[in-house]
């Protein structure tokens, strides 16, 4: 017998079963690639197919539950992906280093090449997309809107032409990102202290974690700019 | 009142099919053909959660996949730039 | 309120397969395109019409990072075999 919470909704009873076997099935499709595939750039992209079917399998739960535990799956997948891809591309460069004249051939690099796009999406449009992305950001706060404020900076970074960021404006989107993290935890103190203000410790957490997500996304999208889009 | 249950099967439908072009479909050895099959399984979870009206989980699915996306693109890129054998 | 069903499935069949089966990536970037409009049209049936505008947004930044990987990819993989034939 199944034990059932009593604020399931009835509609969403029918639906259990059902999704626990796809996300089964799409897992089990996932982890037997991983095992028949060789080379670690696959693996990697096929390790999103196994979130996927975590995403299944925690969503079949149909309660709020559910929804505040596919947010820390989400970050783990995103980070877990951002930390093998630079084990991967380090690896390659010290296998690089370490002998350089018969890994590295003619057509190949350390660097990355110059190569320019002119297209025309990317001067007219980022100015209103990011504006209004970034905007329903910080209207939804918390981890969402930090990854929505993110995607609003990215397409921003990535269009914009400004070369080399000096070394102070990153140092300060670190210290912007150390403060954020501060008023995470003073929030998150702050429950347990004096639980009265539960309505000002939740603004700080959740503005918190919207400055970190969406500086740190904003990272990203320079770093992509700094690889693909150099002139 | 729109029967959800339709939606939920095709989001089923949509995910098996995604993982199985993602595994196995056609010119998957192309890195950036793998990642685009991913694409599809993705939307089929996104239809998922809307049947189970997980809006907040929704929107950060949609907003990570972009990202992620950027992330995988960008080591395949660099990758393939210093010569090794992806 | 059926048609709008029928319609967003039928896109979403059109372009889960062209991304499947078609074989160049240009053709896939459109036949992305495709399934997110259908995507979008399930979600303004749900009534869920601040995500359909997130979802349409999302849209062209996705696109934009496809065409930007793409074009370079085949750049880099021409540059690759021109040169291997002048070694």
């Amino acid at each position: 017998m199944v034990m059932i919470p009593p604020y399931v909704p009835e509609a969403f009873l029918t639906m259990y079963l059902p999704a626990i076997y796809a996300g089964l099935i799409v897992g089990f499709i996932g982890t037997m690639a991983i095992a028949m595939k060789r080379e670690e750039i696959h693996i990697l992209i096929l390790t999103d197919l196994v979130g996927l079917a975590m995403i299944f399998i925690v969503s079949a739960v149909g309660t709020d539950l559910a929804e505040a535990l596919i947010l820390p799956g989400l970050v783990v997948e995103l980070a877990e992906t951002l930390a093998i891809s630079e084990i991967l591309i380090t690896r390659e460069m010290r296998k690089i280093e370490q002998d350089p004249r018969r890994n590295l051939s003619k057509s190949s690099s350390l660097f990355p090449q110059p190569f320019s796009l002119d297209m025309e999406i990317m001067t007219t449009a980022p100015n209103f997309i990011a504006l209004v992305l970034i905007g329903y950001g910080i209207f939804l706060t918390g981890f969402t809107g930090g990854a929505v404020a993110g995607g609003g900076i990215v397409l921003y970074a990535l269009s914009k032409k400004a070369r080399g960021l000096p070394v102070l404006i990153l140092d300060g989107i670190a210290g912007v990102s150390g403060i954020a993290w501060c008023l995470w935890i003073i929030g998150f103190l702050l429950f347990f202290v004096a639980p009265q203000y539960w309505l000002l410790s939740l603004f700080l957490a959740a503005c918190g974690l919207l400055l970190k997500v969406a500086s740190k996304v904003g990272l990203i999208g320079l770093l992509m700019r700094e690889d693909i889009d150099k002139e | 009142m729109i029967d959800i249950s339709i939606i939920f099967y095709f989001g089923i439908f949509l995910a098996i099919v995604g993982s199985i072009a993602t595994a196995w479909g056609p010119g998957v050895n192309d890195p950036i053909v793998r990642t685009f099959n991913t694409e599809v399984a993705s939307i089929g979870v996104c239809l998922v959660l809307l049947c189970y009206n997980h809006v907040l989980a929704l929107l950060t699915l949609l907003a990570t996949t972009v990202i992620i996306t950027l992330i995988l693109f960008r080591a395949i890129i660099r990758l393939e730039e210093m010569g090794a054998d992806v | 309120m059926e048609i709008i069903l029928i319609i967003a499935i039928a896109l979403m069949v059109i372009g889960a397969f062209g991304i499947i089966f078609l074989k160049k990536p240009l053709d896939k970037v459109i036949m992305f395109s495709i399934l997110d409009a259908g995507f979008v049209l399930v979600v303004v049936a749900f009534k869920y019409l601040d995500v359909a505008m997130f979802a349409a947004l999302v849209d062209p930044l996705s696109t934009l990072v496809f065409i930007l990987a793409i074009v370079k990819i085949n750049e880099i993989r021409k540059n690759k075999v021109s040169g291997e034939l002048n070694d």
